[in-house]
């Protein structure tokens, strides 16, 4: 048993049990142990293992109570000896303290045998050696395309029968284990890239602690947080194919994610029983964010070659500083209506160094032929709104809000927006059978869009090219929810909701995308007997988005301009049609045909499905003259089923049983057919095989006895 | 409604609890001059037509003799005295029965407040989305109910459990959260998603249902700092950011569920497309030749900015970098 297992146990118990004796705790639980036995067809059950730790063998878990006149504790322990071990230890004294000791640990699985399988040797540390073009795919290395996350942790929050308390957190996150990163090889694009297996060796530790007052009319708090991140590995070392083959040990360099330290200052409280019976609700928060990054002086740029980067400091200092505050005032001015009124604010602060990267023409590390420089992204936010209910009688409420939200930004093109966002809800229940909801909200939001001259002429596309995130929109959005029971024991829901944002202005990018949902269930019985419910779920994506390729002047840039170049054309605008849908049937039952005897089961169907359709704005020549459209963007059907009875011997000992099917079938366009490697000599590209083999079938059976003290 | 067929279950126990009381007021008729004891003492009246409920009471943290600030019978539902007398029945003598959905949610919620409304999860309950939607407590809190295994407080889970198997047997809370939020039921079940469902994190690690003053009620004050409690190797700073990594995460990836691998809204190149077009590759067309299976003359090989993860297979380091010069611009180191 692994030592964090125990001194967790003992930490908890420990105070439990040290009460026993004193004050008289009555214990109950349960203790479980069975096997599991796990039959999977699939060449990589990655996809099965995601989460789970589906291994056959014994499996059980452990759960304690103890209830005293004034103490208590709860304690549960699962699948000990496996990657998802959790332990759960929680115990106080009413209104005086509590405490918790926790830790909860998964493996997140992203490919296993062949779907990890890479030409390097090394993986696992920080220096990727190969010698390439290496097209033997057979001859490769394998690794576990995986990490273990593992969050150990606890509280004490001491109180004392008083309105005073303070209370401590603390956690350490975990994650160790290989995930796969990308290199482009070459200085521009079309030298080819690399799947590079690169290790993870995180540690984040969180400290905080809160003290404060919770009276009957008010409550206020003051709290800090602490917070490190920590990386074993700030950099990969890898053998480039292109800019060095045949040479294992010319390394190039990926620069792996940042250690990080941060600082979290708050005061929040609220105000209660004021005029109009209303609340006074706010929260001031400032955190920094910091780390000390060496540049890289020199980066590899061709075989054998690493020439100086030039930067303006040997050493990156990072420091964000984040404001917020808010406040709400929630009120009844009269019995029917109910108001709200909120302001946020927030203001992100770069205080980072200011580099600048001047390095030689002959490089190649140039930013668009000059000199690079990174931008200090900062923003500025106010958000204020109100919003009213009014329910004239107890059957019908009526809701109106307006939020007003700008924004202000130190970056290179979208400088400032301002949404208005409107809605008006109607809740009804004047039927006794039958409650509904609709709303219907808009939002327009306005951007102002000021890039420089100069990128245009770098990248006169960009001329024309309004990113959704920030560009003009109007926005729409309807939903309906439904819920009728005709009689005791039945209940029918259903929920319909319609969304679709107009990008206003955007000559170039996403310009309108439609969203619809459809969610319908019905669930009947009663719970002491049998129940059943069943649920069918639509999603219908479309997002359409106009694009020009070639273009070399702000003139042939514009979308509306002629297609040009070529014969075929090498200059013209075209066109996508994206659509994702996703479909879900799923049932499930409960039902105790004796009193010794429960069932349960459920079978849930899901589909999901992505397609593209282009097409080529008119008089465009292409050659072929038409696109193919892609029909495949991670199609997926994954059927399960789960079957499940528990059958009580007496009152201390009862067995479970229980069989699962699970079915995942996998198609999409970038995997389906993968060969591990495109092209060949010193502009090809390595593939572990990450999300190509996903399909799998498995079933899974189990047994185990419970006995129950 | 989330509590419906617990109302209507509800419905027979009342009328069941009402026939044993008028049969308990004939054999034990209660004076009319006399007073109900006082305190947790009332159970023993009320159990003579409410056993299984003052049976489970007393199994909870509200019923400990030692909790002091644990409520009897009629700190929730009332002064039971007209009740009694009348010989019981729904909503009889003012006695106030949580599943009477004739009684406005405030008026339930008020009643556990009356406790509760210093605790600092419910600090932000008056501004929360759930109250403002007529939530009240007892919609998810289950108060005679007995937790779970792995589980400390009794919370509803008023349709069976529809999930594929899982390693754990803890009652998860997202099975009393989905019953409202079909939208979310929906997303956790896509092939990419938080793990959720698998018991490894609960609803309530990014969402305060209590209450909160940031937007879906989440815990942190913007969506970047929730985001990267859990993720914080993107937490920078770095010398290259990229902005709707700064500003919010869920510009790319859908924090419950997705049809796309890595929670991605929309499938790479589509999703970077949408924002990143170009004199140079971002503006090129990727179509359905440029597959594994590709279609000459457009495409000779397969297109190694539409195979695999698309744009990420070069552009790996898409939130953030601190590589110098051109190689981290384009956060391709």
């Amino acid at each position: 048993m692994k030592r964090a297992l125990i001194a967790i146990l003992v930490a908890g118990l420990f105070p439990a049990s040290s009460l026993a004796p004193a004050e008289g705790l009555k214990w109950t639980g349960s203790a479980s142990l069975g096997l599991r036995h796990t039959n999977d067809r699939a060449t990589d059950n990655s996809k099965l293992f995601e989460y789970r730790d589906l291994d056959s063998g014994l499996i059980g878990n452990l759960d304690l109570r103890a209830r005293g006149d004034n103490y208590y504790f709860n304690g549960f322990i699962e699948n000990p000896g496996r990657d998802d071990l959790y332990i759960d230890l929680r115990g106080g004294s009413y209104g005086s303290f509590k405490y918790q000791i926790y830790n909860n640990e998964l493996r997140h699985n992203f490919g296993s045998g062949v779907g990890a399988r890479s030409p390097y040797s090394g993986i696992g540390g920080t220096v990727l050696t190969a010698t390439l073009p290496n097209l033997a795919p057979g001859t490769w290395n394998l690794f576990d395309h995986s990490y273990d996350r593992r969050d150990t942790g606890g509280m004490l929050e001491l109180s004392f029968n008083s309105p005073w308390y303070v209370r401590f957190d603390a956690n350490e996150l975990v994650k160790k284990g290989i995930n796969v990163t990308g290199g482009a090889q070459g200085t521009n694009p079309g030298g080819g890239f690399v799947d590079l297996p690169s290790p993870i060796d995180y540690k984040t530790r969180n400290v905080s602690g809160e003290a404060g007052y919770q009276g009957k009319t008010s409550h206020i708090a003051a709290n800090f947080l602490h917070s490190k991140f920590e990386n074993d590995n700030p950099l990969l070392m890898w053998s480039n194919g292109n800019l060095s083959a045949g040479l294992p040990l010319n390394r190039d360099t990926t620069v792996l994610a940042p250690e990080n330290e941060m600082w979290r200052l708050g005061i929040n409280g609220n105000v209660r029983k004021l005029f109009w019976d209303s609340t006074l609700a706010g929260r001031v928060t400032y955190s920094k964010l910091t780390n000390d990054v060496p540049v890289q002086p020199t980066m590899l740029a061709a075989a054998s070659t690493n020439p100086a980067t030039a930067s303006s400091s040997p050493l990156y200092h990072g420091e964000m500083q984040n404001s917020t505050a808010s406040v709400s005032l929630t009120s009844h001015p009269m019995r029917e209506l109910d108001t709200r009124v909120y302001w946020n604010w927030a203001k992100e602060h770069n205080n980072s160094t200011r580099l600048t990267f001047t390095p030689t023409a002959a490089s190649g590390l140039r930013c668009s032929g000059g000199p690079c420089t990174p931008e200090l992204f900062a923003y500025r936010k106010n958000n204020l709104g109100a919003e009213a209910g009014y329910r004239p009688n107890r059957d019908n409420k009526f809701t109106a809000a307006y939020e007003y939200y700008d924004v202000e930004r130190e970056r290179i093109d979208f400088i400032r927006n301002v949404d208005n966002k409107y809605s008006i809800e109607w809740k009804n229940s004047s039927f006794d059978t039958l409650t509904g909801r609709a709303k219907y909200q808009y939002l327009q939001r306005r951007s102002n869009y000021a890039l420089p001259q100069a990128n245009m002429v770098a990248n006169p596309t960009e001329t024309y090219v309004r990113r959704f995130d920030l560009a003009n929109v109007d926005q729409d959005l309807f939903k309906i929810v439904l819920d009728y029971a005709p009689v005791p024991f039945l209940d029918f829901g259903f929920e319909a909701i319609y969304k679709k944002n107009d990008f206003k202005d955007t000559p170039l990018g996403r310009v309108e995308d439609e969203r619809q949902e459809y969610y319908a269930s019905v669930s009947a019985g009663n719970p002491k007997s049998f129940r059943v419910m069943v649920f069918a779920d639509v999603e219908l994506l479309q997002i359409d988005s106009r694009h020009r390729v070639g273009g070399t002047t702000i003139a042939n840039s514009n979308p509306s301009a002629a297609p040009t170049g070529g014969p075929p054309n090498t200059i013209y605008t075209w066109l996508a049609e994206n659509n994702d849908t996703a479909w879900q049937i799923g049932m499930g039952a409960d039902w105790l045909p004796t009193e010794r005897l429960k069932l349960n089961g459920s079978y849930i169907w899901a589909r999901t499905q992505g397609t593209t359709d282009f097409a080529a704005q008119a008089g465009t020549v292409l050659n072929p003259t038409t696109f193919y459209p892609i029909r495949n963007f991670d199609n997926t059907i994954r059927q399960t089923l789960n079957l499940k009875g528990t059958y009580r011997i007496d009152s201390h000992w009862s067995v479970t049983g229980g069989y699962a099917y699970e079915r995942y079938k996998f198609s999409d366009i970038g995997y389906d057919g993968l060969r591990y490697f495109v092209g060949a000599g010193a502009t090809a590209s390595y593939m572990t095989g990450q999300y190509a083999f996903q399909p799998y079938k498995a079933d899974i059976f189990y047994l185990i006895g419970t006995y129950k003290f | 409604m989330p509590d419906s067929l617990r109302g209507r279950s509800s419905c027979v126990f009342t009328t069941i609890a009402a026939a044993l009381l008028i049969l308990a007021g004939t054999v034990f008729p209660l004076d009319a001059a006399a007073q109900l004891p006082a305190g947790r003492d009332v159970a023993e009246v009320c159990k003579n037509c409410h056993a299984d409920r003052v049976e489970t009471y007393l199994a909870t943290k509200h019923g400990q003799k030692g909790n002091q600030r644990g409520p009897d019978c009629q700190t929730c539902h009332g002064d039971a005295t007209e009740h009694v007398k009348a010989g019981g029945g729904r909503g009889v003598g003012g006695i106030l029965g949580f599943n009477n959905k004739a009684i406005a949610a405030d008026r339930k919620a008020a009643v556990c407040l009356s406790c509760h409304a210093s605790n600092r999860h419910l600090a932000f309950w008056d501004s929360g989305r759930h109250r403002k939607n007529d939530v009240s407590c007892n919609n998810c809190h289950s108060l005679h109910g007995t937790p779970g295994l792995g589980s400390t407080i009794a919370l509803n889970r008023p349709n069976p459990s529809v999930t594929p198997y899982q390693t754990t047997v803890r009652e998860l809370q997202y099975e009393t959260c989905v019953s409202c939020h079909k939208q979310i039921r929906s997303q956790l079940l896509k092939p990419s998603h938080h793990p959720i469902i698998e018991g490894r994190i609960t609803c309530n690690d990014c969402h305060n249902p209590h209450g909160a003053l940031s937007r879906a009620m989440v815990k942190s004050e913007s969506i970047p700092q929730l985001c990267t409690t859990c993720h914080a190797e993107k937490r920078g700073p770095f010398i290259w950011g990229h902005p709707p990594v700064e500003e919010n995460c869920l510009t790319c990836h859908n924090s419950h569920g997705s049809n796309h691998n890595r929670l991605l809204v929309e499938k790479a190149p589509n999703v970077c497309q949408d924002c990143h077009d170009a004199r140079f590759h971002p503006g090129t067309v990727y179509d359905g030749s440029g597959g594994w299976n590709f279609i000459p003359p457009r495409n000779n090989v397969p297109n190694t900015r539409l195979i695999a993860r698309g744009c990420v297979n070069c552009h790996s380091q898409v939130h953030g970098s601190n590589a110098p010069a051109m190689r981290g611009k384009f956060f391709l180191r």
